[in-house]
């Protein structure tokens, strides 16, 4: 039902993600895989965690297909509440088209730097909402995440802010014009909790949010690396824990 | 081919084929109660009553999250809102089958 126009990795992307994934080493999280874990080398030892197991990953995701080869998580976690995961245990944490899909993304980068020892790289891998369906969406601001990590998720405002995510993705990302249907298809996807884009960024907005996050002492990471691939469809950070 | 309704059938398209609800007020009670779906098998020439077990085909799997009872559907309730709102046979489609992976009809389990 949702196309997305994604490109295929160049050879110059290959080569940049190989580079930004030398500093991928030891032991790590990659967090939501699904059918496309990250290639990282034989240095890192990777523990796969997953909010569902793939079987029904496949229920929410049935346009992905069955002989796909997907991950079997070894953990089954929220991916912004690894509380089975010691602080500071890990020296990597990778997170590929994971962010956009969490309600409070805040939220999870300070649960990735608690888990992440210093020194420790966080690898993330977004979509950029120009090159997606979610090129007509509204543009996420900084503003609007602080506010989703500051509010409890029962809040009425916040509540509401996620209400309006769904709203917005029946309407533009499934082409529901029409209210009442825009609505009733909107209310089921917060029914059956569909992992939706809640937001939707381009690079420089992650740039900013990371050093929002630091000025306000929520997570102090350092930007180590970037690269724009598939054409600008999706870009990369290398970040390290601070 | 657009909802159409006279005294006995409410018809529309699902998946491909033209189905037809059946309209007597008793039969729709009843249907709206119980969580069922009477329809007119025009191939078959009889009516069957469609129970939400039957049409269950995704049993629900360790871990997968639980849809509260008050936002399950009712089958034929869901059908007669999706055809107020004026779905197209897709969206019904859709909206059906992502009700049944996610084990949203009322009735479907003992």
């Amino acid at each position: 039902m949702i196309e997305e126009t994604s490109g295929d990795y160049t050879a110059e992307d290959l080569a940049n993600r190989a580079e930004l994934l030398r500093s991928i080493r030891g032991d790590g999280l990659e967090i939501g895989a699904f059918h496309s874990p990250i290639p990282v080398g034989e240095d890192a030892r990777v523990t796969y965690v997953d909010l569902l197991p793939p079987e029904i990953q496949q229920r929410y995701f049935p346009e992905v297909p069955e002989d796909v080869p997907v991950v079997t998580p070894d953990l089954v976690l929220p991916a912004d509440d690894l509380h089975s995961i010691a602080e500071g245990a890990l020296d990597f944490v990778l997170a590929s088209h994971l962010l956009e899909h969490i309600a409070n993304p805040v939220g999870a980068l300070v649960e990735w730097h608690r888990v992440l020892r210093t020194g420790g790289f966080l690898y993330l891998v977004l979509p950029d909402m120009r090159h997606t369906f979610d090129r007509d969406r509204v543009r996420t601001t900084l503003d609007h995440l602080v506010l989703d990590a500051q509010q409890d998720r029962a809040h009425p405002d916040r509540l509401a802010r996620d209400a309006e995510h769904y709203r917005e993705w029946a309407g533009i990302v499934n082409s529901l014009d029409d209210p009442g249907q825009r609505d009733f298809w909107a209310g089921h996807l917060v029914k059956i909790q569909y992992p939706i884009h809640f937001h939707c960024w381009q690079p420089e907005d992650i740039r900013d949010l990371f050093h929002e996050i630091d000025k306000i002492g929520m997570a102090h990471f350092r930007i180590c690396g970037e690269a724009v691939m598939k054409g600008g469809y999706e870009f990369v950070f290398l970040l390290q824990k601070v | 081919m657009p909802d159409t309704v006279d005294r006995r059938y409410r018809s529309f398209d699902f998946d491909g084929f033209l189905v037809h609800l059946v309209e007597d007020p008793e039969v729709r009670e009843r249907d709206l109660r119980e969580n069922t779906l009477t329809m007119w098998f025009e191939g078959e020439g009889q009516t069957r009553v469609i129970l939400p077990e039957d049409v269950q085909k995704y049993p629900p799997l360790p871990g997968q999250p639980v849809v509260a009872e008050e936002d399950k559907y009712g089958l034929r309730s869901l059908i007669e809102t999706l055809l107020g709102l004026e779905f197209d046979d897709h969206w019904i489609h859709t909206v059906v089958f992502s009700a049944l992976r996610h084990d949203m009809f009322k009735g479907s389990r003992p």
